[in-house]
């Protein structure tokens, strides 16, 4: 006999260990119960293609026979544990195995660094399908339905909604959806675009707005809105990470959803920023087609804020207010180039504007 | 028959169990959550060996590939309930869809717990002998049918008695070799049980909370018991309401001051103070348990329970 090596065995009959000794072969184990093999005594054979083992924290238990339940026990670090991985699994395959190897800090990185990946791939992936399976025509329904909620208790204005209207018809706003101008009764100085079509302006902001070229940049900005899809953006960012909190922390108890929420709330702020700014600039693309100096959005933002000290919606235009100074800034900026091109009065918006005020 | 003090204890770390989660997250995630059941398992595996009742340790015997192909067919089950109640929503037929979904889980229910306990406790062994659990599928599906009438029909109160009947039936039909447990709890005095707890944490302005968990836990603990022929094996919970306090609250603070990041050593703590607040003690000899509980390899109903999250808990 070679090498005999004592274990800890279980029969699957009775309770309790036996000590017995261990033969390893190639073929599978062989076993004796009692301290010292006696070669008259009965051996018990157990082929390796019936036996599996499971690492556990402190020992290795080697299950011998599904049926019986028999196993036996090793010490993790006896070199026999060793012998047996090698015996039941010589090419040690197992990705967890090499991960067991770093420590909880470098995993800990890991999981981050997964998790951050997932985060940025999804919030990136839904939007962009979301944004190619949702027709316009379909936007413009679903805005139609928004509008007609959010209109549920307000007073319209009928009066100057057609003159804004007929204001918006004279400029070239979107090729795609049809502009619809609410003007509603409010003393606040707002204006808000809603997916599909519609854009809800305050009698607040029509009484502090200074001349006809501040309305069309207004407009020319809350049209951007739309055409770009902001808004169906910032619900689509939403909703993929919903999802995400869902699927993630699913079992791990709301603070940490609370936290992601959080972040994601920061993150659509600043993500609204640079639509802000993106919104200015195609909306100044708009006032150059209408030959309208684009320093009107300028003045507009000026105008703005100095009339308008709170900024009560999300949608409102002056939404990201700690950045207006920049916007401001980045409209000098984008009208540098147009310093000496001929802008013309349009006679039509000029009457509009005087019924208007 | 000798008289006998046995010992239940856990020695598992917070640090090792951290480790375990961390690797199974990745692995999980990685593979878009294909990994799952291997995760499970190696959780119930951690669990389990660092269990030890009288110094020998439990054994998770159940594999990640038996819980996968049971994941599947969770998973497959699952979506067609959802993917027809979603159908059914869509196509204005809110009212039946919803009903549909209640009925679904009302008769999928019971079903996953049966299999759940069945494939849960033919994979737990201690020293060598198999646990099982004996109920009859379709005496459980009554059992909660009725159940679930009766609170229905009652606003509620009877749940206290649905609850005591479900644990008393499940308990009373779990085996460790030929030793069985049983449980016996009644309906009664669960309900005053929480009727007292409930009004007194008002009076008392949530102090008083501690000591209804103290009394749910020994409700549990000290109602249970094992026997074997003639032997008995008591349990009794020496735990104490400020003891309650003290873990919960501890465990909160922990939570909160590391965003999560200490959920393992809670695990583990709590698991330790579950255990070492236990004193069992009777006759049965142990080293006598003799294998009688058959293997049992479907782990279907343990999925669905898991899925459902509906726990293991009793």
């Amino acid at each position: 006999m070679e090498v005999l090596n004592s274990v800890q065995y279980f029969d699957g009959l009775q309770a309790g260990p036996q000590s017995a000794l261990l033969h390893i072969s190639e073929a599978g184990f062989s076993l004796q119960v009692g301290p010292i093999w006696n070669a008259g005594a009965p051996v018990l054979y157990f082929p390796k293609v019936e036996c599996s083992y499971q690492k556990a924290d402190h020992q290795l238990i080697v299950f011998l026979n599904k049926k019986t339940g028999a196993y036996f026990t090793v010490d993790t670090h006896d070199p026999t544990a060793v012998a047996i991985i090698q015996l039941l699994q010589p090419v040690e395959k197992s990705f967890a195995t090499s991960l067991f190897k770093l420590n909880a800090f470098s995993l800990l990185l890991i999981v981050l660094l997964l998790f951050s990946g997932v985060y940025w791939g999804i919030a990136t992936v839904v939007p962009w399908a979301g944004l190619k399976i949702i027709k316009p025509e379909t936007e413009t329904e679903l805005g139609e339905k928004m509008h007609e909620a959010m209109m549920g208790d307000a007073s319209v204005d009928r009066r100057k909604t057609a003159l804004v209207q007929s204001f918006a018809n004279s400029l070239e706003l979107s090729k795609v959806y049809p502009i619809k101008i609410t003007v509603v009764k409010n003393q606040e100085v707002n204006a808000y675009a809603i997916p599909g079509g519609n854009i809800v302006v305050y009698t607040g902001i029509l009484r502090t707005m200074q001349s006809p070229d501040e309305l069309a940049a207004l407009l020319g900005h809350e049209a951007a809105h739309i055409t770009e899809r902001h808004s169906l953006r910032s619900v689509l960012r939403s909703a993929a990470t919903g999802l995400m909190i869902s699927v993630i922390f699913n079992d791990v108890s709301g603070i940490l959803s609370i936290l992601v929420e959080n972040a994601e709330g920061l993150r659509s702020m600043q993500f609204s920023r640079s639509m802000e700014e993106n919104a200015d600039e195609v909306g100044m693309k708009v006032l150059v087609k209408n030959k309208i100096n684009p320093l009107a959005m300028k003045q507009l933002m000026q105008t703005l804020k100095e009339n308008a000290p709170e900024m009560p919606s999300v949608l409102s235009f002056m939404s990201t207010h700690p950045a207006t100074d920049d916007r401001i800034k980045h409209a000098e900026t984008f009208a540098i180039p147009y310093k000496n091109s001929s802008f013309a009065a349009n006679p039509l918006r000029d009457s509009i504007w005087r019924e208007l005020k | 028959m000798e008289y006998n003090k046995y010992s239940l204890s856990f020695k598992g770390s917070g640090a090792s169990y951290f480790k375990i989660l961390l690797v199974n997250i990745i692995l999980v995630t990685i593979t878009l959550g294909l990994y799952y059941p291997w995760a499970r398992a190696r959780s119930l595996q951690y669990f389990y060996s660092n269990t030890l009742f009288n110094g020998q340790a439990f054994v998770f015997t159940g594999t990640g590939s038996e819980m996968f192909k049971g994941f599947i067919k969770a998973f497959i089950l699952l979506i067609g309930i959802y993917g027809l109640v979603t159908y059914l929503v869509l196509n204005e037929q809110e009212l039946v869809g919803l009903a549909l979904f209640y009925i679904f889980f009302l008769l999928l229910l019971p079903l996953a717990i049966h299999g759940s306990y069945r494939y849960r406790f033919a994979k737990t062994a201690w020293s060598g002998i198999r646990f099982g659990y004996t109920g009859d599928k379709w005496e459980l599906f009554a059992l909660f049918i009725k159940g679930t009438l009766l609170t229905l029909i009652t606003f509620g109160i009877y749940g206290a008695w649905f609850m005591m009947n479900l644990r008393r039936y499940l308990l009373c039909n779990v085996k460790i070799g030929d030793a069985r447990f049983s449980y016996k709890g009644v309906g009664g005095e669960y309900f005053w049980l929480n009727l007292k707890g409930y009004f007194l944490s008002i009076f008392t302005l949530g102090l008083y909370f501690f000591w209804w968990q103290k009394d749910l836990y020994a409700y549990f603990i000290n109602n249970l018991r094992l026997t074997r022929g003639e032997q008995t094996m008591l349990l009794r919970s020496t735990a104490t309401g400020g003891d309650f306090l003290a873990l919960i609250l501890v465990n909160l603070l922990l939570f909160v001051f590391t965003l999560g990041l200490a959920t393992p050593w809670i695990a583990v703590r709590t698991m330790r103070f579950l255990f070492s607040n236990m004193v069992l003690d009777g006759t049965i000899a142990f080293d006598e348990l003799q294998q009688t509980q058959p293997n049992y390899d479907d782990a279907t109903g343990e999925d669905i329970a898991d899925f459902l999250d509906f726990g293991f808990i009793i």
